[in-house]
């Protein structure tokens, strides 16, 4: 399979808009962080950034055919090192979900996503009728569920959330029939009881929470509180970078993290606002745009996993600090400060650029 | 070049499409918070992003003519707590531990307080918290984010000279306001004015920006005229005599009768500034120098005397027959415990004789007497800076009460109206104004020295020193010879006995008498006039002024003059000296006595050459400000250098401090 590959094929725009989308993330964390501890967080963002750039071109060298072929290794390695976080895994806010130590740590639940945005599409695309029987649909799900119970057990309710998408998207697009979504939401409905009783007080206390933000309003209510009140203080033009009083003043929980949205459309207001989530409506765009010019169908399962990955970090984040959707602690592509989540990100656009890059060959 | 199927292109639509929705959702939920409800929004990141800080100005001080302090405020902390969010939290056994720990309360007695109502938002637990004992709590209280406790800044007035002159201060409410005497009546320039400051404050209450909206204003310090240690001499003297005799109530002024400033006044029975008693009525808030009046009895006959000599031909030896020592008037007799005869007027005035000034009276006439009653500042209220000082309606002038007046009955007077009208005599005939402020401290921090309203003439200065000499011979020869005398100063003062009148019963109660004393000294040049009252005294003569109010004036006085620096009179100054005067010479003019030992220390030359002189009008002060510091000088005990005099002083001053 050799293949005549020019980077005239790579996707400038996508790198463009991302690079833009980071470049505003590494302000606002440095707007967010100014006399804090966190001081330094935009400069190893910077660092992260470039690290990501390198880890994208790398994953763009190697043809997906190869990669999609390693999925059984891939899978097993990164399942035996969510096993072993468990053992040797360091606490942060009382879950286990790093492993390693200072700058060499990261969480191996991030890149268990590209693992499985990988396994879904070479899953979907080796079934051999075009649709999909009940028992490609457990086998595939039984697959994704099984890391996304460990994640879950770290405990990592919104990381292990991400996985979703990617199966719902992709057995979405390989043909599921329509009698099979009725009966999997007849049984979610039967089972939703079951699950809440799985769920620890604290996620218990989230949900109920978002239902009802002032029944902790200085609790998770009172992040939620405070960011909608961050959002609101920006109004149309925003209060000017570094002037975010919510921010600054640290009413704000984690601004340079989970809520970064908010440190922004307080900063920047609704303008600001509309111009971020445009960046993000192009990228989806142009990642959507990938999908359908692949050249196969592996190529399209992989382009179209990664887009309901990031629509739904977008979604579930901004969602979170709106007040839509419960604290979850998802970051904000891009935006958000934090390694792991910055290079699982850009490993995915080397995927579709991976994906775009071979769309003229066989 | 699609290769791929048609039913992926139509699913990844419908995804799109989906994923529009959501976009949509959020979109609009953006316009909702950052444009429709901005304006309310931003409200609520101010309020809590902002606080409103209260700025202290701290009350003015109040301080004696040196200084010394005697009410001050000091700043301190109130401790609250949120029984209801305590009780939210359950979190009770912390912030007892805390609260205990930290203001030094038993355990049990907080775990009470908070469990009383335990739904109450708030609960001040502790008053007036020192900032020492305070520090730790409300500092944990700022840092550490807990919203079930807090400090408000209160504050506090001390006073360092403790209860002294409690009646002339008064003491402050709750409300840091002025309930009675100075602190009331000069509320408005003591008290400061609180400003406002606008703080932005981080998640954890640390200030981030101030902006001052409205600058505290402190309030104006207080210099008074009383000294600290004549006050502390006079109320020493007045508790004590009043124990002594078992009397319920007492007063004593003393007063610079060139100026009208207010050395000291007190009353008896005292009470304590921090602690004052809880009902208005009490009658031991009472500052009876000025609030209680009195018919005053012979003392007032000083006044039937000036005005006998200013309007008629009687002198001081002018004959007065007092008849059988019984006078007849409007079917009232009046009975002369002295009994009658012929005697000079004064010897009238000097043992104190009833029929004799009762004809004096006569012979002054009704309008005379009414306009020199007046003239001497009684029925009207004399403008001390004190509050609620009443004034009198005269009574009208039929023959009975013009009668009475002569000899100080039918007529209300104040103790301090009596000082005032003694000065008159002192200070050669002029009417000067009591006052109390001796100078005054602003914000600005500039002083502005009160200037004594001029005084005005209201008798010939010949009239005043007659008077003196008359005076001079009631502590000679008359009702003051044995009690009220002077050692080593001339004086004069006249002994006045009335009889009690009861208010509640509306009677006279017999035995019971008001026992006064009005003097000054020295007498060729009055430095003070010292007037003492006792009510309700009992029994004859023991309850009489001689007895009672005379012994306390003589106390008195030689304390004041002692700590004011008054070198004693050199011709008084030999073995016996009270039988060396010639009783029927003018102790004045008496220049033919030889030259008397100096006393053993040292004073001030300039001061005993002038010594043999009356001063008509009022002097500059020579001695009041400075002179206690570089003169020694003896006391009533006998010889003492400064450096005791002072140490004693000192150590008087430290143990009464710790009086409760």
């Amino acid at each position: 399979m050799s293949q005549e590959r020019s980077y005239r094929d790579f996707d400038w725009w996508l790198l463009a808009i991302s690079l833009t989308l980071c470049a505003v993330g590494v302000l606002q964390i440095y707007s967010a962080t100014l006399d804090t501890k966190w001081r330094d967080a935009w400069w190893k963002q910077v660092v992260w950034i470039a690290i990501s750039l390198f880890a994208m071109w790398l994953v763009m060298q190697i043809d997906y055919h190869t990669l999609l072929g390693q999925v059984p290794v891939m899978y097993s390695v990164c399942l035996a090192l969510l096993l072993l976080t468990f053992a040797v895994g360091t606490y942060v806010f009382g879950s286990k979900r790093w492993i390693g130590y200072g700058w060499a740590k990261f969480q191996t639940s991030e890149f268990f996503k590209i693992v499985l945005v990988l396994l879904v599409a070479r899953y979907l695309s080796e079934m051999p009728s075009q649709r999909m029987e009940l028992r490609d649909l457990l086998k595939l799900s039984g697959l994704v569920f099984l890391p996304m119970v460990l994640v879950m057990m770290q405990p990592d309710l919104g990381t292990s959330l991400t996985y979703t998408p990617i199966l719902i998207i992709g057995v979405f697009l390989a043909g599921l029939r329509w009698q099979h979504v009725v009966s999997i939401i007849g049984l979610g409905v039967l089972l939703l009881p079951a699950g809440w009783f799985m769920l620890r007080d604290y996620q218990k206390g989230r949900i109920m929470t978002f239902i009802d933000p002032s029944r902790d309003s200085k609790g998770a209510g009172y992040q939620v509180i405070q960011s909608k009140i961050a959002i609101g203080s920006g109004g149309v033009w925003g209060q000017g970078a570094g002037k975010g009083l919510q921010t600054q003043l640290r009413f704000l929980p984690v601004p340079h993290t989970d809520f970064i949205f908010s440190a922004f459309a307080e900063e920047h207001g609704f303008v600001g606002v509309v111009v971020v989530l445009g960046l993000y409506f192009l990228i989806l765009l142009q990642i959507v745009q990938n999908a359908q010019t692949a050249p196969d169908r592996e190529g399209l399962y992989i382009c179209m996993g990664v887009a309901a990955l990031l629509l739904f970090h977008l979604l579930v984040n901004v969602g979170m600090v709106i007040g839509r959707m419960p604290v979850t602690g998802i970051p904000l592509p891009f935006l958000s400060s934090g390694g792991s989540n910055l290079l699982s990100v850009f490993i995915l656009l080397g995927l579709v650029n991976n994906v775009r890059l071979r769309r003229f060959g066989n | 070049m699609h290769r791929v199927e048609a039913n992926s292109e139509r699913r990844i639509r419908w995804i799109a499409r989906i994923a529009a929705v959501w976009m949509v959702v959020l979109a609009a939920r953006m316009v909702d918070l950052q444009i429709r409800q901005h304006d309310s929004i931003k409200k609520q990141a101010q309020h809590q992003q902002e606080r409103q800080v209260g700025l202290h100005g701290v009350r003015g001080s109040i301080s004696d003519e040196n200084g010394q302090p005697l009410a001050i405020s000091v700043p301190t902390d109130s401790v609250w707590v949120s029984p209801s969010r305590i009780k939210r939290d359950s979190n009770l056994d912390t912030a007892v531990l805390i609260l205990a720990t930290g203001l030094k309360m038993d355990q049990a007695q907080v775990r009470n307080l908070i469990l009383k109502d335990p739904d109450k938002r708030s609960l001040r637990i502790a008053r007036q918290v020192s900032r020492r004992e305070s520090a730790d709590i409300c500092g944990l209280s700022r840092t550490s984010g807990f919203d079930y406790m807090w400090c408000e800044e209160e504050e506090l007035r001390e006073h360092p000279a403790g209860n002294l002159a409690a009646h002339v201060l008064g003491p402050v409410g709750r409300d840091h306001s002025g309930q009675y005497g100075i602190e009331r009546s000069l509320e408005s320039e003591l008290a400061g004015q609180h400003g406002k400051s606008r703080v932005v404050v981080d998640s954890a209450s640390n200030a981030y920006q101030e902006q001052i909206e409205q600058e505290a204003k402190f309030g104006t310090h207080l210099r008074l005229t009383l000294n600290a240690d004549i006050q502390y001499a006079v109320e020493q003297a007045l508790a004590r005599q009043a124990i002594k005799h078992n009397v319920a109530r007492g007063t004593a002024t003393v007063m610079d009768p060139r100026t009208g400033a207010i050395l000291a006044m007190a009353s008896y029975p005292n009470f304590e500034l921090s602690k004052p008693p809880a009902k208005a009525t009490d009658p031991a808030l009472v500052n009876l120098a000025v609030k209680y009046p009195f018919e005053p009895g012979s003392v007032f006959k000083t006044i039937t005397m000036a005005a006998a000599i200013e309007t008629t031909d009687l002198r001081p030896q002018t004959l007065i027959d007092c008849g059988a020592g019984v006078i007849t008037i409007g079917g009232f007799r009046i009975r002369d415990v002295h009994g009658g005869g012929v005697r000079t007027m004064e010897a009238v005035y000097a043992n104190s004789m009833n029929t004799g000034s009762i004809r004096v009276g006569q012979r002054v006439g009704s309008a005379n007497l009414r306009h020199y009653i007046q003239a001497f500042g009684f029925g009207q209220k004399t403008g001390i800076e004190l509050p609620e000082e009443p004034g009198y309606v005269q009574p009208g002038m039929q023959e009975i009460t013009r009668a009475s007046q002569s000899i100080g009955y039918a007529v209300n007077v104040t103790s301090l109206q009596l000082a005032r009208a003694t000065s008159v005599i002192a200070n050669g005939g002029l009417l000067v104004k009591p006052y109390l402020v001796a100078s005054r401290r602003g914000p600005d921090g500039v002083e502005r020295v009160t200037k004594p309203e001029p005084g005005k003439r209201i008798i010939s200065p010949e009239t005043a020193i007659t008077m003196r000499r008359m005076m001079e011979a009631v502590m000679l020869r008359g009702t003051g010879r044995r009690t009220a005398k002077l050692e080593g100063y001339t004086s004069g003062g006249k002994t006045g006995t009335a009889r009690y009148y009861d208010t509640q019963a509306r009677k006279y109660i017999p035995g019971k008498f008001n026992a006064s004393f009005a003097g000054m000294a020295p007498l060729n040049d009055p430095r003070v006039v010292v007037v003492v009252n006792y009510f309700g005294t009992h029994g004859e003569q023991v309850g009489f002024g001689g007895a009672v109010a005379a012994p306390v004036f003589r106390e008195i006085a030689h304390a004041s003059l002692r700590i004011l620096g008054i070198p004693p009179d050199p011709n008084l100054m030999r073995e016996g000296a009270p039988d060396a005067v010639n009783p029927d010479e003018e102790v004045a003019t008496t220049p033919a006595l030889p030259e008397p030992p100096r006393p053993t220390t040292a004073v001030r030359p300039s001061d005993s050459g002038t010594n043999n002189k009356f001063s008509l009008a009022s002097v500059p002060y020579p001695l009041a400000q400075g002179g206690r510091k570089d003169v020694s000088h003896p006391t009533d005990q006998g010889q003492r250098s400064f450096s005791d005099g002072s140490a004693k002083q000192i150590s008087t001053r430290a143990t009464r401090k710790t009086e409760p």
